[in-house]
Formats: structure tokens, C-alpha cells, sequence
């Protein structure tokens, strides 16, 4: 059976058919029909009327062109992905999934069915706008050429978000997680925001605005190297273009981008179909993920580093960014990467009936141990490309390396002690621990200094547990700044919030190996 | 005959529940394996795992010579699955759903049609070939997964309790069309707490308990190491005091007779250890005796009766 034989691919047959009635296919052909003769008769009579500005000189079918494109982005991006959700988590919600795991169709084409599939109404619709663009574009001798790949990088994101969303809702458990998918996308949103509010290029080349561009830039030739947004200044458009600083076109660099993480997310779906109690991705993925987003946030940062023409460039917010998603991924990574309480007994008992002494470190029952200490060396080894960025001096770097890297293994140690011990089934427990350590304690000692200069050295033990307070002092260090004399005697400061997070972090590695011990010993 | 199901000390495990301890279990081809249990005995969590749905702790599982685990495309291929809770798509037309687990099951685009239109005469479904699912009552369907299971000629068929939700008439018909399986050569594993279900046509049984097989092996392989007897049951046309004792001393009197009892509706029971012919005999004594019989049964134990001796008291 062939990958791409659509015909017969039970998942993409079940999706087209359900989505595909004629009624559903006449409203959308009408509603499109419609829309495009709105879009056509408002381009024509602005220009026939002379209600555009006395700059735009842009004909009325070129604004076409664009709106068409626009409307082909919210068909595929927006009603695509709703789809793709919908149509996977009810894969959970229905158990057909159960179905498909126990046949013999092969993961890929179950996985590659689903997600075509569930948005196949969506992606001919945007083939039949393509048609009227390619239209449009031949009569008026516009090239076709441009109009042709700004499809092709516009499928390619879709199909990113289309592969995000089938994962967010195939990982949607009707029965224990309801919020599960929710407080993905939410953590997902967040964390796009972080990193979009800067200008790094690996995150634009993340969206469809670049497929935009370049279509603008050909049918429009005045926005041409302008950017989106227009940013009018400096040279930004061309680092959006730039790793490492080598500019790269358009549609490559959107494929090193968006391709890795497009699989990534296809395997996790393909996790989900074999197991859906193993988590959505395992500890080597989880490794390489994070590996890649590192390789490609220091590949943009390097490139505004050394080649910004902006005068007010300043590193700082790349820097606070890089180390949040250090620690989104050591949260993501822990929560993902620690066996739950069965999940960790099911491997002791499966080492033990296979004559092993433990599982490989990467096996789903396996502890989070190795995973962390990877992890860690991870971070370290990215955090030292910044040391020498920043020329660090050799002390601060080990104290900012300290400070990032004790609530990390904190963390990473807590969660599997927390999923091994009496307490796992109270999830409620571990987050109000994780609420009070890293929130309301730093929020009280907050009230307590305010309005205060120098804070009681003391104060410093109700910050430090927060990985918040965390990252800016590893930021501070990192980035030698002379500033931070926040405390009234700032070594003593360092020096307790390095024992206090050093203490916790110690104190849960070794609650971890007790509980790890405890389950090995009642067999 | 080849083994078509093996299972090498299968054990599940859910949070805190031993579900499925350590079981072995061969089932030849051919055979109708009954898989009988209380409610929550682990016969779910066993068939999951056999079915390629729930990752066991450990243990071997082979489909027809195929290791589920390093060979899951070709040991799936030769099973066929259905499960207690019929998962349906709500907006496909009948025709439809099959067609998409034909698909799933690889057969070719060509032969997909007449295989659906087969199936569903089979289970009495043809009138609603163009019906949407959502219009479909819950026996309708569970008739329509019972189509999807057979429909790609599976050489084992694993059921999880396929008669909930059927009527009378539905369950007949089911039941014919497992026996039609069987006689084909077909492997069948089937669960279910409704002990009736099975007696009729299953010819192994394995009895699960707390997540053991307590006990497996064809019926009558089973009868012996149980040591268990037939159940003979006199009924009078005419039961007078007189007429009953005479029958009861007569019963009691013969050497293949034991546990006498009588009950309230005047009929005589025991434990009978003889053969065919000693039975026919008896009957013959008792008719010359003029003790007006209208009915002498002689039955072996069935498979209620077996899991009743070996003490499940849980069982609907």
C-alpha cells in the first residue's frame, strides 16, 4: 500500500467522506463564491472610484490577488487546524481509535490519513482560490511563478499547524484530562508570544508572514525588502532571511524550520495511535526538540548579534527569553519525561521479568534521571556559547550556570518524586506546592520589600525558590550586569539563594532516589 | 492443529489493580474459546492486550505464529476485534464505516463493495446500507461492528462480551453466525459474564478470577479434572407422596445415584456417575414400576456449573 494512496486510506476515507457531503460542499462553493465576488467588486470599485490614497497605485486585481491570499491563509491556518482538532480528539472521544490501533494499516498512512484528511475540505477550498488567483494572475501577466510558491509556503506552514492541532486533540483523553489539550495550547500560546515579541527569525519563519512577503514584494514592488510588519527601519527584513548569519531564501529556510518540527509533532500523533497512555513524546524527542529550538533561537540571536543595524539593539530580552524556554522546556520535558506511579512499577517488574537491572534510560518507564542530567548539559553547553558571547567573566558564568541549573534539577527531581511517592494520585498537591514555592512566597516577600531600596539580605530566601527570580539572576550574571545590588550585601544574597535552591534541589534528588529505591525493594 | 492465540505470562497492570496476572493460555485453530469471569475479573484487560490496544507489563502475546509486539502488522492482520462498547463514527452511512475497515484491513478498492453488501445481509442490515449511523439503535450497531469484525475474513476473532445489547432474536443470530465461523476453520475467543451465552457453543473455556486464569481446557477435559458427574432429574406426572418415594428409594437404592434431593415441586435429583446405558436403564425400571414419568433428563455439567464448582459466586 502506497503512502499517498488516499483511495485507500481507511482514516483519510472516514474523514472525506464525513466532511465531504454534497451539502456541506455546496455551502462552502457558495459561501466562497460570495466571498470572492465581495472581495472582487470592493478591489474594483475602490480603484474604478478613486477611493484609495494617492499613493497606492496597486490595480484592483492585485488587490485581489492579496485578499485572495489572506483568505486562503484563514481557510488553511484558522478553519484547517479547528478541524484537525476536532476531527482527532473525537478519535479518543468515539474510541475509534481503539480500531484503527488493532488493524493493520501501517502508523504512517493512519497518521498521514487523519491529518490530510480532517482538513481536506479546507485545502481544496484553498486549491480553488489558488485557481481563480492563477487566473487573475494570467490575464493580467502577473507571474504565476510567485503566486505558486507563496501556496506552497502557506501549505507548508498549514500543515505544521494542521499536524499541532491533530496532536493537541488525538492527545485530548475524554475521561482523565479534559484541560489537557487546553493547557497545551495556552503553553504553547504563551511561549510564542515571549519569543515573537522578539525579532528572532527562526520564530518568523515559524508563521506564514514570510509566504506573505514575498508575494507582496512581487506583486506590490514598493513593499519590496520592507518586511512584515513594515518595519522601515534598520536592516530586520533581511535578518528575518538570517542564521548564523548566512542569509537563506525564503522557502529553504522555511522548510529547516518548519519541517523538523512538523515530524515531531506527526510522531507524537504516531505515539498516541500506539499507546495513548504513553506520553505524547519520549525522552529522546523530548532531547532533540529541545536541542533543535536551542540550535535555532542562538542560529537568529547570533545573526542579530553581529549584524543588527538597529541602534537600539539591545540583547537582554533575548537573553530573559532564551532562559524562560529553558525552563518551559525543563517543566514540559519533567512532566513528560517521569514515569507516572504505575508507569515506573510496570518497568521494574518488566526489567525484572526480562532479567534486566533497569530499562534503557530513554524507555517511557524509565526514571527522569538521565533525561535531566542530559538536559542539564544541554543547557550548560548552550549557556557557555553566551558566556562567551557576552565575554562572562569564568566566576559569573559558573554562578549564572548554578543559579538556572538548581531549579531545573529541582524541578526535574521533585516531579518524579512526587509521581513515585504515596501521594501520585493527588495532583492538586503538586501544584500547590509548585504555586507556593515559585509564586506566593516571592509575591509575600514582594509586599513585605516594597517600597523598601536595598532589601534585608535575609529576604533573599523567600525569592529564591522561584525559578522566576531564578532566571533573572542567571540573566544578571550571565550578562555581568553591574546593577543588581538589590540586597543590602549582595554576595551573602548569592550565596543563600545558591544554598537554597542548591538545598532544595539536593533534598528532591534524593526524596527521588529513596521513593525509586522504595518501589525496587516491594517488587 | 496450529496454535493461533499464545500467551506467555501476560500481565496488565492499571494504578493499584493487578488486572491480568501472569497467565499462559494456547488456543488452537478452529477452537471457540469462552473467556468467563465476574465482572471485573481482568477478561477486558486480557482481550485488550491480545487485540493490540493495551500495552501489557509484560509477557508474550502470538497471532497465529505472529509476536504482537515485533510483529504487529502481521499478527493484527489475522485478527478481527469487537469490543463491549460499540465505537461508531456518528455521520458515516453504514456503508460507509465498513467500507473504511475494509480499507483498514487492505482490501483492495474492487472488492470492498460486494464484501459490504455481503456483510450486511449477513447481519441483517441491508435495508439500512445508505442510513447515517447516528440513526441507528445500540443493537443495530452492535450488529454493525459484528459485520466490521468478520468482514475482513480474520482467521481469529477476538469478542469482548458481543451479545450486550442484543435482543433474543439478534443474539440467535449472532450466535449461528459464530458457529458459521467456526465451522470454517475460524479461531474464536469470546468474553462474556453471561455463563448461557457460551455453554452452547464454545468448546474450551477459561475461567478468570482476580486477574487469574483459574482454570482452561476444553469443557470436557475440564468435567474430568473437576470430577464432575451428571445431573439426573425425575419429574412425576403425578406426584403423590407414594409415587415420589418410590422413585426417590428406587434412585436411592442404585449404585450410580448420590446427593439425593427432592424439591418443592416434587421432582427427584442426584448425582449420576453411570453411563448412557445405565440411565436407560433406570428409566426402565421406573417405568414398569408405574411411576408415572413424564420427564427423565440426564445432563452434564455445563459451563455455569463448572464455574459455580470452582466458587466465582460473582457471575450475573
Amino acid at each position: 500500500m502506497n503512502l499517498f494512496d488516499l483511495k485507500n486510506n481507511p482514516n483519510f476515507l472516514q474523514c472525506w467522506r464525513e466532511r465531504n457531503r454534497p451539502a456541506t460542499v455546496g455551502s462552502a462553493v457558495t459561501l466562497l463564491i460570495i466571498i470572492e465576488a465581495m472581495i472582487f467588486t470592493n478591489a474594483y470599485f475602490d480603484d474604478r472610484l478613486g477611493l484609495k490614497s494617492a499613493q497606492d497605485v496597486t490595480p484592483w486585481f492585485v488587490d485581489s490577488i492579496s485578499a485572495l491570499a489572506i483568505l486562503q491563509g484563514i481557510v488553511l491556518l484558522f478553519f484547517g487546524s479547528v478541524s484537525a482538532y476536532r476531527l482527532s480528539s473525537r478519535e479518543r472521544t468515539n474510541r475509534t481509535i481503539d480500531f484503527h490501533r488493532s488493524s493493520p494499516t501501517p502508523r504512517t498512512h493512519q497518521i498521514l490519513g487523519l491529518v490530510l484528511g480532517s482538513t481536506s475540505l479546507e485545502w481544496w477550498i484553498s486549491l480553488l482560490i489558488l485557481t481563480v488567483q492563477l487566473i487573475l494572475a494570467l490575464l493580467n501577466n502577473l507571474p504565476v511563478i510567485a503566486i505558486l510558491q507563496f501556496y506552497i509556503q502557506l501549505a507548508l506552514c498549514a500543515a505544521l499547524y494542521h499536524a499541532l492541532f491533530a496532536l493537541m486533540g488525538i492527545s485530548r483523553d475524554p475521561l482523565k484530562n479534559k484541560a489537557g489539550a487546553l493547557i497545551l495550547f495556552v503553553g504553547i500560546y504563551f511561549l510564542a508570544h515571549i519569543l515573537v515579541a522578539n525579532k528572532l527569525s527562526f520564530v518568523y519563519q515559524c508563521t506564514w508572514l514570510p509566504a506573505y512577503e514575498q508575494l507582496d514584494s512581487v506583486l506590490k514592488p514598493e513593499n519590496a525588502g520592507r518586511g512584515w510588519p513594515h518595519y522601515g527601519q534598520n536592516n530586520q527584513a533581511e535578518l528575518n532571511y538570517t542564521l548564523f548569519g548566512a542569509v537563506l531564501p525564503a522557502l529553504p529556510f522555511q522548510m529547516l524550520v518548519q519541517i523538523p518540527f512538523m515530524a515531531l509533532f506527526l510522531a507524537g500523533i504516531g505515539r498516541r495511535f500506539t499507546n495513548v497512555e504513553q506520553p505524547v513524546l519520549s525522552k529522546s524527542q523530548l532531547l532533540t526538540s529541545a536541542f533543535y529550538t536551542f540550535t535555532l533561537f542562538t542560529g537568529s540571536y547570533v545573526s542579530l548579534h553581529f549584524f543588527s543595524d538597529d541602534k537600539h539593539f539591545r540583547p537582554e530580552g533575548y537573553i530573559v527569553s532564551l532562559l524562560i524556554l529553558m525552563m518551559f522546556f525543563a517543566i514540559i520535558g519533567a512532566l513528560l519525561a517521569t514515569p507516572s506511579h504505575i508507569g515506573y512499577q510496570r518497568g521494574l517488574r518488566r526489567a525484572r521479568k526480562l532479567g534486566l537491572g533497569h530499562l534503557n534510560w530513554a524507555h517511557n518507564s524509565s526514571s527522569n534521571a538521565v533525561w535531566g542530567g542530559l538536559f542539564c548539559l544541554l543547557c550548560a553547553t548552550v549557556l557557555a556559547i553566551y558566556f562567551h558571547l557576552f565575554s562572562t567573566s569564568p566566576g559569573n558564568a559558573v554562578l549564572a550556570s548554578l543559579i538556572l541549573l538548581g531549579h531545573i534539577v529541582f524541578f526535574v527531581s521533585f516531579v518524579e518524586y512526587f509521581n513515585l511517592s504515596a501521594m501520585h494520585s493527588k495532583k492538586p498537591i503538586l501544584f500547590t506546592v509548585i504555586v507556593i514555592l515559585w509564586f506566593l512566597i516571592p509575591l509575600f516577600g514582594t509586599i513585605i520589600s516594597a517600597g523598601a531600596g536595598k532589601m534585608p539580605t535575609a529576604l533573599v530566601a523567600l525569592f529564591a525558590p522561584s525559578p522566576i527570580f531564578g532566571v533573572i539572576e542567571t540573566f544578571l550574571y550571565l550578562m555581568e550586569q553591574k546593577s543588581r545590588e538589590k540586597f543590602q550585601n549582595q554576595h551573602v544574597a548569592v550565596s543563600i539563594t545558591l544554598i537554597i535552591i542548591w538545598s532544595m534541589a539536593v533534598s528532591a534528588v534524593l526524596l527521588a532516589t529513596y521513593e525509586r529505591r522504595r518501589l525496587k525493594s516491594l517488587g | 492443529m496450529g496454535t493461533m492465540i499464545s500467551l506467555k505470562s501476560l500481565r496488565v497492570d492499571y494504578e493499584d489493580v493487578n488486572a491480568v496476572k501472569d497467565i499462559d493460555l494456547e488456543i488452537s485453530a478452529g477452537q471457540i474459546y469462552g473467556l468467563v469471569g465476574p465482572n471485573g475479573a481482568g477478561k477486558t484487560s486480557a482481550i485488550k492486550a491480545i487485540a493490540g490496544i493495551l500495552e501489557p507489563t509484560y509477557g508474550e502475546i502470538k497471532i497465529a505464529g505472529h509476536d504482537l509486539e515485533l510483529e504487529p502488522r502481521e499478527a493484527l492482520r489475522k485478527l478481527g476485534y469487537m469490543p463491549d462498547f460499540p465505537p461508531v463514527y456518528e455521520n458515516l452511512k453504514v456503508w460507509e464505516y465498513l467500507d473504511v475497515f475494509a480499507a483498514a484491513y487492505l482490501i483492495p478498492g474492487a472488492q470492498r463493495a460486494g464484501k459490504v453488501k455481503h456483510w450486511l445481509k449477513k447481519v441483517s442490515l441491508s435495508e439500512k446500507h445508505d442510513a447515517l449511523i447516528k440513526d441507528l439503535s445500540r443493537g443495530m450497531r452492535q450488529r454493525l461492528i459484528l459485520a466490521k469484525t468478520l468482514l475482513p475474513d480474520p482467521q481469529v476473532l477476538i469478542l469482548d462480551e458481543p451479545a450486550s445489547g442484543l435482543d433474543p432474536l439478534a443474539r440467535k443470530q449472532m450466535r449461528d453466525i459464530l458457529k458459521e465461523a467456526a465451522a470454517e476453520g475460524k479461531t474464536i475467543l469470546i468474553s462474556s459474564h453471561i455463563l448461557t451465552e457460551l455453554s452452547e457453543f464454545c468448546n474450551a473455556v477459561g475461567i478468570m478470577e482476580k486477574g487469574e486464569l483459574r482454570v482452561s481446557g476444553s469443557i470436557e477435559e475440564i468435567r474430568v479434572r473437576l470430577g464432575s458427574h451428571k445431573r439426573l432429574t425425575v419429574r412425576l406426572a403425578s406426584p403423590t407422596p407414594a409415587n415420589v418415594d418410590k422413585v426417590y428409594h428406587f434412585l436411592g437404592n442404585s449404585k450410580h445415584c448420590a446427593s439425593m434431593a427432592k424439591t418443592e415441586k416434587q421432582e427427584i435429583n442426584c448425582l449420576f456417575t453411570g453411563s448412557k446405558e445405565d440411565a436407560a436403564w433406570i428409566l426402565t425400571q421406573l417405568t414398569l414400576q408405574e411411576t408415572s414419568i413424564y420427564d427423565f433428563t440426564c445432563v452434564e455439567d455445563d459451563v455455569e456449573d463448572i464455574f459455580l464448582k470452582i466458587g466465582a459466586k460473582e457471575v450475573s
